[in-house]
């Protein structure tokens, strides 16, 4: 009988706009699907800004049919409990909201798959999280349009919705070292941390959240399907979430993201000499194969201490540098590659000249602090490096600012190349060896001036 | 005077006039303490229109219509009434201090969102007609700009987020002012939908 009443509810109700509501994931995602699920997941939860709003004009449009139709006065004659009747509508709304959600992100995950970029498992818990956050303001919706039954209500409270969504973002101060955020901004639905490609939340931090939006499932369900003083327990399961969930959160919203193992695992190439990637680059391996191996070539024929292998760096966010661990017999690769696909986005010898940078080293973690114009010495050495690994001139050097916006000036490069091309031909191989060296331990002292001499 | 007065009172203007100032006030407010917010201005202009959706019908459309009144004339000063209230009002914000945004900027989305909303009182019905108007910008302002790469936006992307940019721009204009006279003539032309 339920079964029978939930189906017509699912059909006559607004429940195809419920599960209409996360369409637009579609147009949000469609730029970025080669980083794989877990970033699709994160932009998800950041779109809610744009789905609660939907989802509660729903709800409220929804809670105004009997009034449309003029039934009130008619319903209230029936025998049947009036919760019964309201439960059977918020579960076909909230269904549908779930259902048409998880549709989209099963297509989104299965292209994702199918183009070989990386299906994230901890992605699928963070979207299972979202859409808690989702039904609630479905059922938000629902519980605000019974209790202000007017035309106005649906498309005020969808504007409002959104007014309230985007109030944290413009209130909260900028997340920095001097100034972290607290951990309990976690709560805010549309907060993620920044997950990015590599990362994902903390278990304890994904159950605090699907805590904290459960206890506002809960709210909001009380909110709409109970008459009269019974919603005053509406408060109960929300402080009841807020005291379990709070003591979860770190106590700053940094620590929330960590390194997802199964993102950064190694995918590599059944042949020696091995060229890896992480599981989310795996699209770009076919292209990085041949670079990587001729960068391998070039640093073998040339240095006398030189990598065997090639593998992806993993950029650790909050730390500020790359996973290195064992640089001097792997060749850490930054690898450019196209939000849209997942493949490489620049030309072979790019990739080449970028792998050859430093001398085939990562920037040690003491660059990024250096004041401009000693960081410009420091990118003019490592670049003048991979110019005389290569032996080619400053000319050669890529331009293309999405990717090299950080490469010193052509004219330094060009003097302290010359310089370098001038001293007798072992000196320039021991000094770029000496460079590796000292970029492999991270030593102090100025590069350019242990490259090409005093002067410059 | 007396057809005017129940006009008025048959479309919820009182009620509409009050919850838009009321709407309007709070984003003013928002905007003082947010350091004024993008988008804030074309919330407030869509509150006005939304707000005006639902009056754009009477209690009774088949006994409006046998009304020998020129009703092209009343629906078309409705909508035309509307839009330079809500320009008037948003436009009086800057009374409070900095105004939400530039007048040129307020009338465009005023013209295009009335019109938006006119023409879908005609097509869905007056009760429906603020649902295009509020999915578009909300998607205007959200997902939509992702679907053109980064950078100055190509002359579709203005056309699909018309309400969003600056308000200087041909293309957007256009598509403002189509919007608000196609609409218009619409509406008036054949009513709500029943």
């Amino acid at each position: 009988m339920i079964g029978r009443i939930f189906w017509i509810e699912v059909r006559r109700s607004a429940a195809r706009w419920a599960a209409l509501v996360s369409l637009p994931l579609m147009l949000f995602a469609s730029s970025d699907l080669g980083r794989g699920s877990g970033v699709l997941a994160a932009g998800h939860r950041q779109a809610l800004v744009l789905f609660v709003p939907l989802a509660l004009g729903v709800g409220a449009w929804q809670a105004r049919r009997d009034r449309r139709s003029a039934m009130e006065e008619l319903l209230t004659t029936t025998p049947r409990p009036v919760w019964h009747r309201r439960l059977v509508t918020a579960g076909a709304l909230a269904s549908a909201a779930i259902a048409g959600a998880w549709l989209v992100y099963a297509l989104l995950t299965g292209y994702i798959g199918l183009t070989g970029a990386f299906v994230s498992p901890s992605g699928a818990r963070l979207f299972g999280v979202s859409m808690l956050y989702l039904v609630a303001a479905v059922l938000t919706g629902l519980a605000v349009g019974r209790l202000v039954p007017w035309a106005l209500t649906p498309p005020l409270l969808t504007l409002g919705g959104f007014v309230l969504m985007i109030l944290p973002d413009a209130l909260l101060p900028v997340d920095s070292a001097a100034n972290p955020l607290p951990g309990r901004w976690l709560l805010i639905p549309t907060e993620v941390g920044g997950v990015g490609r590599f990362e994902t939340l903390t278990a304890a931090v994904l159950s605090a959240q699907a805590i904290w939006a459960a206890g506002l499932v809960t709210a909001a369900l009380v909110l709409a399907v109970a008459s009269r003083y019974v919603r005053l327990a509406a408060v109960l399961p929300l402080a009841a979430s807020v005291a379990v969930a709070v003591p979860l959160l770190p106590a700053q919203a940094r620590d929330a993201v960590i390194l997802d193992s199964s993102a950064t695992r190694r995918v590599c190439t059944d042949d020696a000499p091995v060229v890896c990637v992480t599981a989310v680059s795996r699209p770009a391996l076919a292209e990085l194969r041949e670079p990587a191996r001729r960068a391998l070539r070039i640093l073998r024929e040339r240095l006398p201490q030189a990598p065997a292998s090639v593998s992806e760096a993993v950029f650790d966010a909050r730390a500020g540098r790359y996973l290195t661990p064992d640089q001097d017999n792997v060749l850490y690769a930054e690898v450019p590659t196209l939000a849209r696909n997942g493949r490489v986005a620049v030309p072979e010898d790019d990739l080449v000249f970028g792998l050859l940078v430093g001398a085939g080293t990562r920037p040690c973690p003491f660059a990024s602090a250096l004041p401009a114009h000693e960081r410009a010495r420091y990118d003019t050495a490592r670049v003048v490096a991979a110019l005389w690994l290569l032996g080619e001139t400053p000319q050669s050097v890529p331009r293309d600012p999405t990717w090299w916006w950080w490469l010193p000036s052509e004219a330094a490069v060009a003097a302290a190349h010359a310089r370098l091309l001038a001293l007798p031909v072992d000196d320039q191989m021991s000094r770029v060896a000496e460079l590796r060296e000292a970029e492999l331990v991270c030593g102090p002292g100025d590069r350019l001036e242990a490259l090409v001499g005093d002067g410059v | 005077m007396r057809p005017l007065l129940l006009y008025l009172r048959s479309r919820h203007i009182p009620i509409v006039a009050l919850a838009t100032t009321g709407v309007v006030a709070m984003l003013v407010w928002i905007a003082q303490i947010t350091d004024h917010q993008r988008g804030l201005s074309l919330v407030a202009v869509l509150t006005g229109a939304v707000a005006t959706g639902p009056g754009l019908a009477g209690h009774d459309i088949d006994l409006d219509r046998i009304a020998a009144r020129r009703w092209p004339v009343w629906r078309s000063v409705h909508i035309a009434a509307g839009c330079a209230a809500v320009i008037g009002l948003v436009a009086a914000s800057g009374l409070a201090g900095e105004p939400l945004a530039p007048v040129g900027q307020v009338a465009r989305d005023a013209v295009g969102l009335y019109g938006l909303v006119a023409m879908a009182a005609a097509a869905f019905g007056a009760q429906r007609a603020w649902v295009p108007a509020v999915a578009w910008s909300l998607l205007a302002m959200t997902v939509l700009p992702r679907l053109w790469p980064p950078g100055e936006p190509t002359l579709y992307g203005r056309i699909a987020t018309w309400m969003i940019q600056p308000y200087h721009g041909t293309a957007p204009t256009v598509v403002a002012v189509t919007l608000g006279v196609v609409g218009t003539i619409t509406y008036a032309r054949w009513g709500p939908r029943r």
